[in-house]
């Protein structure tokens, strides 16, 4: 049974990814479609770039905050449940609730006098965003491995790394997932704001259509973000359920959870 | 050879292990019991360093435990814990190859090793290998948790409450097993627990621990003969004298027992002068039922006699103890039950009076044994003082 909602979980990703590369590749069907729908002299689609090449800026500015959103998230999570860095634990939950009640257009209007207009900002406020979910997942993840699996592990003699790496991480990781998928999602949508302090990706049509009271622009960032989140939501249902699909039922008996 | 010298275990100022000199002998199950607090884990614990003492030492082989890594340390001793603590994310197979793997043994060599434990412990590998802790029954879980702590053949075992987690008629099933694997592997096993009658079923010795310290170091017998104080004494309980019975298999102290087979000495009449009651069996000797003789020679068809009325409750295994033997004789109204093999075959009986006379024997034999022993410590006490008192000469000297 769990075999089966993996395989149909792939299979939803798949649908969704070729329509998506679909749609961000063929410029021709844009402009039919749009043809279709509105009408009144304007520009159909978005001129001064290629639907495909919004894409692709703006993969790259979630991909590469989700990555260093990744880095940091887990890496300060992991820090912070070793005996070493203890201490830290609370002071990092606090960092990471604050880090989200700021809302991103704020962050981004901060960066801009401190690192200018353009890519960069919009990365560092992309990427302060997307580690609340990161970390503190990670540290719940973490924390939940109970007491007895960690006391078998030590006392069987794994080092601290590899009670790290074989016990540790590979229990938290469907958390650590369900974190990394919030965030890059989030990311996704948020990546859009991008584009009002020259970003560009898939932000620039939106702008420019609300600007220019251009539904057609709107309709074509619009659309193509949204698959994409979806495309990106599904990858990561199938990937989870992939991963999660190794724990079936509850821990065994004496175990207290 | 574990010892402990002189240990003591604090935590901020309570002594959770007091001043604990102890010495586990090679091949022996040496059972730590006490109440719960009574710090027998964490004398336990303290074997493979996962607790380090605040004094003294403990040397596993004579080497003191600090010279080794931790790690490397633990590698070397079976670990199982009462929770059994099975990693949920690995099947079976893979948490049996534990320790194997972090001693970097190769594949092929892991995964035999892994079937044998299996095999070992009476689980099936073909149906249980691929399976997740998850999916295992408590018993099961306990099972998979000594499997891998023996995968790798360490040489000392240590046992943290093993079995407490289970229910009790699992958990005598588990601690039979056990005994039957030990006997065959001959570790040094320390194991932990609260529960008496788990001690005495188990221990060839056992260590009475109450609040950190050492009350008693003794084979069963001798706690339940003689109790170091009156703690141990309540501590083991008012009713010692049965206890004792369950160190004693059935089939040690049965006797022979007159039996008729149902086909053939049962064809004509039944032959006078033999014991008034005798058990009826069949062709291939397993246990049917029992047959009063007098009755017989007034019935017509003498197998019609027989009666078989709770032959199945009165039968008891070889294998299971006088204390059960006793029990199930007041149950009943039988003062003599048969005793059968796995397969119900009869291989003899046992009474009341049998009973009495082994615990009798075992007191006698218990009280000469426990007097050379009080002769022997007396010598070793006295030695060891003249050794510390030529030492304390000795540092005079060098000052």
């Amino acid at each position: 049974m769990a075999g089966r909602t993996v395989w149909r979980r792939w299979v939803v990703f798949l649908l969704l990814a070729a329509l998506f590369l679909f749609l961000s590749l063929s410029t021709r069907a844009w402009k039919l479609g749009l043809a279709a729908v509105f009408h009144g002299g304007q520009d159909l689609l978005y001129p001064r770039a290629d639907p495909s090449w919004l894409v692709a800026e703006h993969l790259l500015l979630v991909g590469i905050s989700s990555l260093f959103a990744i880095g940091v998230g887990v890496g300060v999570g992991i820090l912070v449940t070793r005996s070493g860095g203890k201490q830290f634990l609370p002071v990092a939950e606090k960092l990471a609730a604050i880090a989200q009640t700021f809302p991103p257009a704020a962050v981004l209007a901060l960066a801009v006098p401190a690192l200018g207009f353009g890519f960069k900002p919009t990365i560092i406020a992309l990427f302060l965003y997307g580690i609340l979910p990161i970390l503190r997942n990670t540290l719940s993840g973490l924390t939940e491995v109970t007491q007895e699996v960690l006391e078998a592990a030590r006392g069987m003699g794994m080092t601290d790394g590899q009670v790290l790496r074989r016990v540790e991480l590979p229990l938290a990781m469907p958390v650590i997932l369900a974190g990394i998928r919030t965030s890059v999602i989030v990311n996704v949508g948020t990546a859009t704001i991008g584009a009002t302090i020259g970003a560009g990706g898939l932000g620039a049509p939106i702008v420019s259509g609300l600007v220019n009271q251009n539904p057609a622009f709107l309709a074509e960032g619009t659309i193509i973000v949204g698959l994409l989140a979806l495309t990106l939501d599904a990858g990561f249902a199938a990937l989870m359920s992939g991963s999660s699909a190794a724990r079936r039922g509850p821990a065994p008996s004496g175990n207290s959870r | 050879m574990i010892s402990f010298d002189r240990v003591s275990r604090l935590y901020g100022t309570v002594k959770a292990v007091d001043g604990l000199s102890l010495s586990i002998v090679d091949h022996e199950l040496c059972v730590l019991v006490g109440p719960s607090g009574s710090g027998k884990s964490t004398m336990l614990r303290m074997i493979n360093r996962l607790i380090e003492p605040s004094e003294g030492s403990v040397s596993v082989d004579g080497r003191d435990v600090r010279e080794l890594r931790p790690e490397a340390l633990r590698r070397g001793i079976g670990y199982v814990i009462q929770s059994v603590g099975l990693f949920p994310h690995l099947t079976v197979a893979a948490n049996v190859a534990t320790v194997p793997e972090l001693l970097g043994w190769d594949r092929a060599r892991t995964a035999g090793r892994v079937e044998e434990m299996l095999v070992l412990v009476g689980l099936k590998p073909s149906l249980y290998a691929d399976r997740y802790p998850g999916e295992l029954s408590g018993g099961e879980a306990q099972r998979v948790g000594v499997a891998r702590a023996l995968a790798s053949d360490p040489p000392v075992v240590l046992m943290d409450e093993p079995f407490s987690a289970v229910d009790p008629v699992n958990r005598l099933r588990l601690q039979d097993e056990f005994l039957s694997i030990q006997k065959a592997l001959k570790k040094t096993v320390v194991f932990v627990t609260h529960d008496v009658d788990e001690a005495i079923r188990l221990a060839d010795r056992i260590a009475v621990v109450r609040a950190g310290r050492l009350v008693q170091f003794d084979t069963p017998e001798g706690i339940l003969e003689n109790p170091a104080d009156p703690f141990v004494a309540a501590f083991v309980g008012a009713d010692r004298a049965l206890k004792r019975l369950s160190r004693f298999p059935v089939g040690a102290s049965m006797r022979s027992a007159a039996s008729v087979r149902i086909d053939d000495d049962l064809d004509g009449p039944v032959v006078r002068g033999g014991p008034r009651y005798v058990w009826v069996t069949d062709g291939e000797g397993r246990l049917l039922g029992n047959l009063d003789t007098h009755l017989a020679a007034r019935c017509g068809d003498s197998r019609e006699c027989v009666s078989t009325e709770n032959i199945g409750e009165m039968a008891i295994e070889s294998e299971a103890s006088l204390k059960e033997a006793l029990s199930r004789m007041l149950g009943s109204s039988a003062r003599t039950l048969p005793v059968v093999d796995r397969d119900f075959r009869l291989l003899g009986e046992i009474s009341l009076a049998d009973i009495e006379l082994s615990a009798q024997q075992a007191a006698h034999s218990q009280q000469a044994a426990s007097s050379r022993r009080a002769a022997s410590s007396q010598r070793a006490a006295s030695s060891q003082r003249a050794a510390s008192s030529r030492r304390a000469a000795s540092s005079r000297r060098e000052d």
